[in-house]
């Protein structure tokens, strides 16, 4: 390939601010507004929290983010026995995304107890555990070990859609969903949030389920079952064949999610799908989140949910709202 | 992380570019064989950060970042293969660019060993001008074998014949060095040593060390393992997150023994981060069948 002198760069390395974000250098609020939630009884001193596989188990990015200033960790999805996880390739990027099929590869609960969640506790922003199983014993056998570790909060992965034995049959089907929840509700006294997967058809039915079976709160979207071939060799792009996308990619899908469920359940909303800035965050909060979880986008900053933090107070100060509960479900009709 | 800035971006030989890019304090304990993300566009396509190899580090010497000046900063060596490295070969100087690294683990420095054989194919030269460096230190005699497709496929030839180290090439179709695959030369050059196995007089004292395609790893890895020589490869995966996040980047090893993993199946750790674990491994750990 020859060298290409076309190619403007100008676009590319431009500032990061939004055009709306250099308009508005508008007088600002004296006061610091008031950005803490509560979730499930969980509380947060800012919305913003890390998602779940994309943040290992906080350690590996404690030398970029100050931890004590995130909203909550939620570290990768623990099941019962430690996990090898899939064959390589596991990731592939896609047009604003990347499709992963790690294949939950993880320390397995008791390790993470032992040697992770020390590490963890150093820090005050609340740690919730993410979990899966292969069956109803397996979720509820890995709730009742965490039960009593001092962390926070227990997060339902019942969307997983990489393992074919895993979470895609709870994740897809309301009753199944139901019964994970209720198993995991009195298998443990914490406060639960079910993770839902968007490979349904009607988001709604599942959120309702999740709700109506004793689920505190929920969080979504998990990613998007997709898939990727390389034509040349005419094979998958990646061992597993399919796997799950994430990125900027599915970010409308999953706002529209987020917000067709705020209307139709009471229990608080976690946005997650693409969030890269402050703005994005912002999009879930007016659609109903009461908090947002920040993943891929970690790969590309590590200190992106920082910056996000930030983003999220100045435009708090500039539109002078002293609490961010006057935002949460704030969106407007045209 | 950091924002760096481009003090050039010089094209040196069809699709191969040197770029070199200002680092505030430099990175002083950069070792042979790490490297760093580069954030190479603000846009959200390509979405994720690419791995390169240092090549120069100014801080341990030997990189002509502004002869003279007070720059310091580090040199990247690459290939231009797709959508990423195309932006890349586009930046100019004073363009800006994030940098995150110094990551990864490095070769093993010499451990007593007197003769260190490098062989690398095309870009995977890259780890090597440090790793002569750090050599040259410790009193080890180093040799390099370079190989490429053709004379165009040799980046950075010069930079090495400019270090004085001893340095064989070959390219399959012959247009520079000898005709053939770089694993002949390493055959012939252990067949010079006389390093026949364990036991034999001389063998202890090599250690090779290798970087370039699959294909090759593996061949290399087997010549030395034949010989019972150690051998370090430096592996290249697709990654996303470069620091043991995201675990996409595993490769497969033969299984160590790891705490927690209670079942018969499960006791073994089938699985390594080459951001974390390497890019460095000990070739006689890699499950080459599965690469
Ligand atoms: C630790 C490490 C050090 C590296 N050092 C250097 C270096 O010093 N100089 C250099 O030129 N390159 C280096 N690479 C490879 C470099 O990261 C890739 O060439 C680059 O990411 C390709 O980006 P792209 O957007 O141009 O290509 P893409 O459009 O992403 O892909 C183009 C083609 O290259 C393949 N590919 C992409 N990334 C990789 C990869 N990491 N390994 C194998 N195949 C890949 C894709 O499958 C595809 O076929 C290194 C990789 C690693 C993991
Ligand atoms: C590499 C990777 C690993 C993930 N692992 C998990 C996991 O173990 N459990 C889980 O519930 N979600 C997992 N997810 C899904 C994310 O938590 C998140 O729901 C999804 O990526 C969408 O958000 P994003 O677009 O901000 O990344 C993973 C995502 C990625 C990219
Ligand atoms: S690139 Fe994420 S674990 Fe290696």
């Amino acid at each position: 390939m020859k060298k290409q002198h076309k190619l403007s760069l100008r676009g590319a390395l431009a500032p990061k601010q939004s055009p709306s974000e250099i308009a508005s250098a508008s007088p600002r609020n004296d006061i610091t507004p008031n950005l803490s939630v509560n979730i499930a009884g969980i509380h947060l001193k800012n919305p913003v929290m890390t998602a779940s596989g994309t943040f290992g188990y906080g350690e590996e990015y404690s030398p970029y983010v100050d931890l004590n200033k995130l909203g909550a960790i939620i570290v990768k999805g623990l099941s019962l026995k430690p996990r090898q996880g899939n064959p390589c390739p596991r990731i592939v990027e896609t047009p604003a995304g990347m499709l992963n099929a790690i294949g939950l590869q993880n320390v397995g609960v008791d390790v993470f107890i032992k040697e992770k969640l020390p590490f963890l506790k150093k820090y005050n922003a609340p740690v919730i555990a993410n979990i899966f199983g292969q069956g109803i014993d397996e979720y509820t056998e890995v709730a009742k070990r965490l039960d009593g570790t001092g962390i926070a909060g227990i997060e339902i992965n019942i969307s997983c859609p990489n393992v074919k034995k895993g979470g895609i049959v709870f994740g897809t089907n309301p009753k199944e969903a139901a019964k994970v929840v209720r198993a995991v509700k009195k298998a443990a006294s914490l406060p639960i949030i079910t993770k839902l997967s968007p490979n349904v058809t009607d988001i709604k039915i599942m959120a309702r389920a999740v709700e109506d079976a004793g689920s505190d709160a929920i969080s979504l979207i998990n990613t998007i079952t997709g898939m990727a071939i390389d034509v040349e060799k005419r094979k998958p792009k990646l061992a597993n064949i399919t796997g799950g996308l994430s990125g900027p990619a599915i970010r409308p899908i999953a706002v529209r999610m987020v917000w067709e469920t705020s209307k139709v359940v009471k229990i608080p909303i976690i946005g997650i799908g693409g969030i890269m800035t402050a703005n994005d965050a912002l999009e879930f909060i007016i659609a109903g989140a009461k908090a947002v979880q920040i993943g891929t986008a970690n790969f590309v900053e590590p200190d992106v949910t920082i910056k996000i933090l930030k983003g999220i107070e100045d435009y708090c100060e500039r539109h002078r709202i002293k609490n961010l509960m006057e935002l949460i479900g704030s969106l407007k009709r045209h | 992380m950091m924002n760096s800035r481009v003090l050039y971006n010089k094209n040196i030989l069809p699709s191969y570019y040197k770029l070199g890019l200002e680092i505030d304090g430099g990175f002083p304990d950069c070792q042979a064989g790490q490297f760093v993300m580069l954030k190479i566009s603000e846009q959200l396509d390509p979405l994720l950060r690419r791995p390169f190899g240092i090549y120069k580090n100014r801080v341990q010497g030997g990189c002509p970042l502004g002869a003279g000046s007070r720059v310091q900063g580090i040199e990247i060596l690459y290939k231009v293969v797709g959508k990423g490295t195309w932006i890349m070969s586009g930046l100019k100087e004073g363009d800006k660019i994030d940098v995150l690294g110094p990551l990864g683990n490095s070769f093993p420095l010499s451990d007593g060993y007197k003769n260190i054989i490098m062989v690398a194919g095309g870009i995977g030269i890259v780890p090597f001008y440090m790793q002569v460096a750090s050599c040259k230190m410790q009193v080890a005699t180093c040799k390099i074998l370079f190989g490429g497709r053709n004379k165009n496929d040799l980046p950075g030839l010069n930079d090495f014949k400019k270090l004085g180290v001893d340095i064989s090439i070959s390219t399959d179709d012959g247009s520079t060095g000898g005709k053939g695959f770089v694993t002949e030369l390493l055959k012939e050059e252990l067949e010079k040593k006389g390093s026949r196995g364990q036991g034999v007089k001389g063998s202890n004292n090599t250690l090779v060390l290798a970087c370039g395609s699959k294909p090759m790893l593996k061949a290399v890895a087997e010549i030395a393992d034949k010989k019972n020589i150690p051998c370090y490869v430096s592996l290249d995966n697709v990654m996303a997150c470069g620091m043991g996040a995201c675990l996409g980047c595993a490769v497969k090893v033969k299984g160590s023994r790891v705490q927690g993993f209670k079942s018969s199946r499960n006791n073994l750790q089938l699985y390594k981060m080459v951001c974390k674990d390497g890019p460095v491994f000990d070739s006689r750990e890699i499950d080459w069948e599965k690469i």
